[in-house]
């Protein structure tokens, strides 16, 4: 994302804090997201498909909170307003490209009004059937859970998205032939879904209480933090969403979320934009000539994706303070822990604590307590491997995002194994604050060192090419 | 409580407006920015670069054009510490001298480091590389008063007529974003006919947000600083790129706004002059840098794209005037180098041709730097005019011939296949003397296809371009064959073959790029079609040179095998002869890629003319001090000295391997 636009969304946000000074937050926060969304999908090569993705996710988002919400409940007379807010907004914004004014609200030019018109009428027939005949159910939402895992791989697996280009390139009339996967790009997807997933299996495990759709939209496409997280808790969004809001309140929340905002910009477009300039990728490792300057050129990549990342969550939070929401942290200093589980548990927080608790902490109890429960190390083995596993996945189904998965799951198993051992070590000389500060320096350097040799996994393209980094790095190549 | 709170919010804003609006003006007083450009991580973190930044695109280069001449010099290995051992040479000059399309190693001041020059006492030459991409004169003079605070020992000033021209001075970035400094310049040396317009600055028009550009390219050239130690690239190199022009439009004649006769205001010769005086105690050499001499369409009434003859010429005569009314130290080299040997501008030169310029000046520069020091003697034992054309061969052995070499002016032919053992390559003939009956049937074969009996190809590098290789034997004039005249048949049998320029021979070629398609030249080859498959459809020769020998230093000679392998595979298939060559250099320092090409030559049973043999006898083994270049001598065989000479040894040697497989195959 350009400065320019940070700056632009910046000063859209302080106004919305005047404006729901006086016309309240929820409805202008939920008529808010869904204009962002639309304006922050990218432009694709395809024709319309990223106004599609836009309408599509509204209507995943009406759909999973129908099958979260009992069909009393869905009765309140605010939800039917919403939806119509909701539905009429597409609407409109196809209507822009009769006034031929394009990239001001969507980045392409709209399909045409009657296309929107056909795909809003069928999808409303829809909505209006299951809203008013389909009962929740724990089997609905388990299905939703599968939905999404579903579209997740289609997403995130570079030969399946590449097809559905080329199918989609034929219905729009476009050649096939230049069909990539680089064409299937859905804003938000990988946030919203965990965040809908999240609401899913509150429901079903009955810890969550009914809400509105208007909530439900804000929760769930909170303009901040669609694009890059935090991945908030629905339980802990609420009460935020409902505090009252003047324009002059509270100045603490305005200086934090300023400073939130200014180091967010400062990590990302000076510290962050700056070491990406010598960031590692295929080039620069197939014309070094040092190991030296290679091993220089690693760490300034682990550091980039920490800045790029970390910088992006403090102006969400910063953006989320101006609008009253005090979205949790993502980040705790993660470079500076001395042991892997530390490191996992301060990085990506709200990521790994989401697939904590509807992965592995599931699982390992169901393990625990089946016929192979006797055999604990197998199990802290299996689940954290496949734990790294699935957050690998995520970020893209590909042989090197596996690797990296896998290397950072043996890493925690290895350390569960030896944590115990580490530890009767370190309370030896506790009150040696010499040796225990060595002892501390040496885990660090060793944490610092795994993480950063993680990286490559994660940046190189592809699995041969990270081998040979590694094989220049210790010097056999 | 409330109000409190919000008014110290309110008065922590206003102070924060208030240190930005001075820190601005402070900016635009004292132009702070070009105090920064001497805050540089190079030659204390990172190595200093060889040549100054410029560059187009950053994120391939990982350089960047800076207008901050203080930055520039900082990240200068010439900014780094001096070394008392060291007798500083300052080469300054324009894109021909930074080395366009030349990698760090291959630029003219590299080249002269190779060669490993020292003063009388015992001092090593270190030459930097102060040339910059653009054509004007006052901005070397820029650059030389600059460099007049790393205190050279000597400057050698690349010159050529475009950087004379009036109208070009002051028209660059680099002098505009300079201006203070230039009108200093102008001042002090009374070059008073430049009018330079110095910009008046206030705070609306400098400060911190109008130069953001130019504070964040001074930080990312320290970032850079880390690339360029980790890859030593600090330029693009294209993998296509179009040739200067050698056709012209008919009856362009002119020359920016100027006609004939030129006169001596029409040119800067003001500025060298002030050039001069910036560095009046040192030795101060002024070449006229070659450039191209193009022999296609119209080229009798320009000599390439930016001179039309009359203007050149009339230049290069108020030149020598010049220098001889001024007593300037000055070398004329204009026509030194082939036409081909140029890349994408009439003054652009490949590594070869740099070379060649280097060797061509080494002498020189030892002999001003000796006349200087008063040393008694002279270590080169040539004497030279310092104002000269130059066509003589250049022979500065560093060890004196003392037995011709050995090469027989008749061969004889083996109808018994003689032995061929890899392991003892070095004993192999020079000349191949025995083609095998499959070897005859395969061309025999390739004429029934529609191979050309008449026509031969050169598969190779830049030792192997026809400036340097058999090209002179499709010109009476270039050569003499002397006690040789039996050659002359083979010559008239393969006329226009040997200054053929082919697809699949250029400098920078090596094994792997003639088998790839990306290295072909799209104005003659078809798209997928690698340039030996390019070369083999459009010459469809009988008989193929097959000669590589750069850049596999670093690299396994089991890689070479390989691409070699399918390099003769691929020509036998086409029917052709191969003959293969071994090299006189051993950069690879165990021989390896020689043995290679032997042992392949006997696998496959075809002809291997053994170079490296003939240059064994040749004082320096025929190579320069830096190990790879041949030395240079012309193809006059009448004259022994010439024959003392690796470039003419390699011609006739290979002349005569020609010869026996035309022979051969004849019977």
């Amino acid at each position: 994302m350009k400065i320019e636009t940070i700056l632009l969304i910046i000063a859209i946000t302080l106004l919305f804090r005047i404006l729901i000074h006086f016309w309240g937050k929820t409805w202008l926060l939920t008529a808010a997201s869904v204009l962002f969304l639309f304006w922050m999908q990218p432009a694709l090569p395809v024709r319309y498909i990223g106004f599609w993705f836009s309408c599509l996710t509204l209507i995943l988002v009406i759909l999973c909170w129908l099958f979260i919400t009992p069909i009393n409940d869905r009765r309140f007379k605010g939800n039917w307003l919403t939806l119509c807010m909701i539905v009429s907004v597409p609407l409109l914004l196809s209507g822009w490209r009769y006034i031929d004014i394009n990239g001001i609200i969507v980045a392409n030019r709209p399909p045409l009004l009657w296309q929107v018109a056909l795909f809003l009428f069928f999808s409303s027939i829809i909505i209006a059937l299951i809203w008013r005949y389909a009962k929740t159910s724990s089997i609905a939402a388990i299905t939703g859970v599968v939905f999404f895992v579903l579209i997740f791989i289609f997403l995130k697996t570079p030969t399946l998205s590449e097809l559905l280009s080329v199918q989609v390139r034929q219905w729009v009339g476009q050649s096939p032939q230049l069909a990539s996967s680089l064409d299937i790009r859905w804003l938000g997807f990988s946030y919203f879904a965990f965040r809908m997933i999240h609401t899913l299996f509150e429901y079903k495990n009955g810890k969550l209480l009914p809400i509105s759709l208007n909530e439900y939209f804000c929760y769930v496409l909170f303009p901040p933090s669609l694009t890059a997280g935090p991945i908030d808790r629905i339980e802990r969004f609420l009460p935020d969403l409902h505090k009252e809001l003047r324009i002059f309140d509270n100045p603490e929340q305005y200086i934090g979320a300023f400073k939130r905002i200014l180091f967010g910009l400062f990590k990302k477009f000076v510290i962050a934009d700056t070491l990406g300039l010598i960031s590692l990728n295929q080039q620069v490792v197939g014309q070094t000539t040092s190991v030296f300057w290679l091993w220089v050129i690693v760490y300034a990549s682990a550091l980039q994706i920490f800045f790029d990342f970390s910088g992006y969550t403090d102006l969400a939070i910063g953006l989320g303070k101006i609008l009253g929401v005090d979205l949790p942290e993502n980040f705790k200093k993660p470079y500076l822990k001395t042991n892997l589980a530390l490191f996992w548990n301060s990085w990506h927080i709200t990521l790994t604590q989401w697939f904590r608790t509807y992965y592995f902490n599931p699982i390992t109890r169901k393990f625990r307590k089946s016929k192979i429960g006797k055999h604990q190390n197998l199990i802290m083995l299996f689940m954290q491997v496949t734990t790294m596993l699935l957050i690998g996945l995520w970020h893209g189904v590909s042989g090197h995002f596996v690797a990296w998965g896998v290397w950072h799951g043996l890493g925690m198993f290895i350390h569960n194994r030896f944590s115990p051992f580490l530890q009767n070590a370190q309370n030896k000389f506790q009150n040696n604050s010499l040796l225990t500060k060595v002892w501390n320096s040496v885990n660090w350097f060793i944490t610092f060192n795994f993480v950063s040799l993680g990286w490559i996994w994660f940046l190189m393209p592809d699995m041969r090419s990270a081998i040979d980094v590694f094989a220049i790095l210790f010097g056999s190549k | 409580m409330e109000n409190q709170r919000w008014s110290t919010i309110i008065r922590i804003i206003a102070k924060i407006a208030i240190f930005f609006v001075i820190l601005n003006m402070l900016f635009s007083i004292v132009h702070i920015e070009a105090w920064l450009g001497n805050l540089s991580g190079y030659n204390l973190f990172f190595p200093g670069r060889s040549r100054f930044p410029f560059g187009e695109y950053p994120e391939q280069a990982y350089n960047l054009t800076m207008n901050n001449i203080n930055a520039m010099f900082s990240s200068h290995e010439v900014s780094k510490k001096e070394n008392s051992d060291e007798y500083r040479v300052f080469l300054i000059g324009d894109s021909s001298l930074w080395g366009t399309l030349l990698r760090p190693e291959e630029t003219l001041s590299s080249q002269l480091n190779k060669l490993n020059l020292q003063t009388c006492d015992g001092r090593v030459m270190h030459f930097f590389n102060l040339g910059y991409p653009t054509l004007s004169w006052m901005k070397d003079l820029m650059i030389m008063e600059k460099a007049k605070e790393y205190q050279p020992d000597m400057i050698i000033w690349m010159v050529t007529l475009e950087s004379a021209a009036v109208s070009n001075q002051l028209d660059n970035p680099l002098i505009q974003a300079n201006q203070d400094l230039v009108q200093k310049i102008v001042e002090n040396y009374e070059l008073r006919r430049y009018k330079v317009s110095t910009q008046k600055y206030n705070l609306i028009t400098r400060n911190i947000f109008t130069e953001r550009r130019n504070l964040a390219d001074l930080f990312r050239l320290q970032v850079y600083g880390i690339l360029w130690a980790a890859t030593g690239i600090d330029q693009y190199y294209p993998e296509r790129y179009d040739l200067a022009k050698r056709d012209f439009e008919e009856e362009d004649d002119s020359f920016h706004t100027l006609e004939s006769p030129l006169k001596e205001s029409d040119l800067s010769f003001d500025i060298i002059a002030a050039g001069r005086k910036v560095f009046s105690n040192i030795p101060f050499l002024i070449v006229n840098e070659p450039i191209m001499i193009s022999s296609g369409e119209n080229s009798d009434i320009r000599y390439d794209y930016y001179y039309p003859r009359w203007a050149y010429d009339e230049y290069r005569e108020l030149m020598e005037d010049e220098a001889e009314k001024n007593s300037w130290d000055y070398l004329d080299i204009w026509n030194l180098v082939d036409e081909y040997e140029f890349t994408n501008t009439a003054i652009h030169m490949t590594p070869s041709a740099t070379a060649m310029v280097a060797e061509k000046i080494a002498p020189i520069i030892q002999k001003m730097t000796f006349a200087k020091m008063n040393c008694s003697g002279n270590n080169t034992g040539i004497t030279y005019s310092l104002i000269e054309e130059t066509k003589e061969p250049i022979s500065t052995p560093t060890e004196m011939a003392v037995t011709a070499p050995t090469i027989t002016p008749t061969i004889k032919i083996s109808t018994e296949k003689p032995m061929c053992d890899a392991e003892k390559w070095q004993d192999m003939p020079i000349v191949p003397n025995y083609v095998s009956p499959e070897l005859k049937k395969l061309y025999e074969e390739g004429l029934t296809r529609g191979n050309n009996v008449n026509a031969f190809s050169v598969i190779g590098d830049c030792q192997n371009v026809p400036s340097v290789f058999l090209g002179a034997f499709d010109d009476p004039d270039s050569y003499n064959l002397g006690e040789y005249r039996y050659l002359q048949d083979v010559i008239d049998f393969y006329k226009g073959s040997f200054s053929r320029r082919g697809a699949a021979v250029s400098g920078g070629f090596n094994v792997a790029r003639v088998l790839s398609p990306l290295a072909s030249d799209p104005a003659i080859c078809n798209k997928d079609e690698t340039p030996l498959e390019c070369e083999l459809r459009l010459q469809k020769p009988s008989v193929v040179f097959i000669s590589m020998e750069t850049w596999w230093s670093k690299r396994p000679a089991e890689t070479y095998e390989q691409y070699m392998r399918q390099i003769i595979e691929i020509v036998m298939k086409n029917g052709a002869v191969p003959i293969l060559a071994t090299k006189a250099d051993n950069l690879e320092g165990d021989n390896r890629i020689n043995y290679t090409i032997t042992k392949l030559a006997c696998e496959y049973d075809i002809p291997l003319w053994n170079f490296y043999a003939a240059a064994q006898s040749l004082p320096g083994h025929g190579v320069w001090s830096d190990g790879f270049h041949l030395t240079v001598g012309l193809n006059y065989y009448d004259d022994p000295e010439n024959l003392k000479t690796g470039r003419a040894v390699r011609n006739l040697t290979a002349l005569q391997s020609l010869y026996f497989i035309w022979t051969a195959l004849q019977q």
